[in-house]
């Protein structure tokens, strides 16, 4: 019997609509891994790639996803079609913007399950927080694989097959051995509530959550977007959000049901769909 | 401008840069963005705010002699007949990357040749990475976009020339 702070990889493959799962004891990224996969073509979806240890997750930019053991660091792979894959969805290009919100609200639901007495929320547009502390982040990739001798070319828009769902969770990983920066903004399943956590049975009810999620945003479901509305943190609060090319200050007014941000500045209130936000203090 | 075999600190010789700026009020451009190997020159006139597509010249080619001036003005497809470029534009709002992370070489460069299932860059909407495949043939002119930052649905991100 596995101790329970450590992936049980046959209670994973037990997960009925997954095809496979792939596990590394440490790996650079699994987003890379997995698009590397398809790009080798012989990673079938849904599929689980997961990792005890992530040594160059990836973030916007060039930010990175502290990773070390007990945490979950994993990619699910699903195909925008559903290909008929048990249970599943057809994605269309128009609903990839929401897929990190939507995984962003599967994490939270399964905090407010696993971890009582505290109250998680989204930071617009991918991560989780508690207590101004992140404890989740997720990215999104959609690769574009290109046909064996050049068959069945691109279409028109994004001509991506699959989506490549990468999420990072703190869960028995304590930040108290982190970084000193790290410590400061970040915390974990272990440290808010004192006791390891089933590492197999989270990462189990994560990919279940975010796989239903992906069904809800497939046919629009309203109550998904009401989800990521009432988990957005910063509504409400002073907020700059730098584009790129400007900075907008102004009031969030909260993240909007087709998952774009609205700020007020000013009176004239606009809705975003980038950049880096953050909060005035 | 005119000699392809000059070296790379000539393109910040005075004569050029005061070239450049009776070009730009020739042709009442805002912007001139130049760059050879790992120098650069930007030029800005007029309003500071002034976001429209910027070109790069490319280092190898010869270049014509006003560089900048028909792409920042064109609209996407519309210049097709008038020069024989063709254009890859943005599906989607979001964030324009030329390369997979910064520490990654640019999909693609101003010479390259890029067939249909080429990736030319990524498009990021909301933490959703998306890569973005030419869907053309030819050679690539000029990168119309800037790395990082915010790109419209339709917007010229790369000009290829299809008998490159």
């Amino acid at each position: 019997m596995q101790p329970v702070e450590f992936l049980d990889v046959a209670r994973l493959r037990a997960v009925d609509w997954l095809r496979e799962v792939e596990h590394h004891g440490e790996l650079a990224s699994t987003n890379d891994r997995a698009i590397a996969r398809l790009r080798h073509g012989d990673l079938v979806a849904p599929a689980l790639i997961v990792t005890d240890a992530q040594t160059a997750g990836r973030g916007r930019g060039s930010n990175r996803w502290w990773s070390s053991g007990g945490g979950l660091t994993f990619t699910l792979v699903v195909s925008a079609d559903g290909d008929g894959a048990p249970g599943g969805h057809r994605l269309e290009p128009r609903s990839w913007p929401r897929l990190a919100l939507s995984a962003a609200t599967a994490v939270a639901a399964v905090l407010e399950t696993r971890v009582p007495r505290h109250s998680f929320g989204v930071r617009w547009p991918n991560d989780v927080f508690t207590e101004d502390r992140k404890i989740s982040g997720i990215l999104v990739e959609a690769p574009v694989i290109s046909a064996p001798n050049g068959t069945d070319p691109p279409s028109t828009g994004p001509a991506a097959k699959h989506l490549v769902i990468g999420i990072g969770l703190n869960v028995n990983n304590s930040v108290a051995q982190a970084p000193e920066d790290v410590r400061a903004r970040a915390t974990s399943m272990l440290d808010l509530t004192g006791a390891p956590h089933d590492l197999t049975g989270v990462l189990i009810d994560l990919i279940e959550q975010v796989h239903g999620r992906l069904g809800r945003l497939a046919c629009d479901d309203e109550t998904l977007s009401a989800e990521w509305q009432a988990l957005c943190l910063l509504r409400g609060r002073t907020v700059t959000l730098d584009t790129g090319r400007r900075q907008i200050r102004g009031t969030c007014l909260g993240i909007q049901p087709d998952g774009g941000l609205a700020i007020d500045a000013a009176g004239q209130t606009e809705r975003y769909y980038g950049g880096v936000l953050s909060e005035v203090v | 401008m005119s000699n392809p075999s000059a070296g790379a600190g000539d393109v910040f010789d005075v004569r050029k840069i005061r070239r450049l700026v009776e070009l730009m009020n020739e042709h009442e451009l805002n912007e001139i963005d130049l760059r050879q190997a790992d120098m650069r020159i930007r030029l800005r006139r007029g309003d500071a705010d002034f976001t429209g597509p910027v070109e790069y010249v490319p280092a190898r080619a010869a270049a014509p002699a006003a560089p900048a001036a028909p792409a920042a003005a064109a609209p996407a497809g519309d210049s097709a007949a008038s020069d024989n470029f063709t254009y890859i534009n943005s599906p989607m709002v979001g964030t324009f990357y030329l390369a997979s992370s910064p520490d990654s070489a640019p999909f693609v460069k101003v010479s390259d040749h890029v067939g249909p299932d080429t990736i030319v860059c990524i498009v990021e909407a909301m933490k959703v990475f998306n890569e973005i495949p030419a869907e053309i043939s030819g050679r690539v002119v000029s990168v119309l976009a800037e790395n990082g930052e915010p790109v419209e649905f339709g917007q010229p991100l790369f000009k290829i020339d299809p008998k490159g």
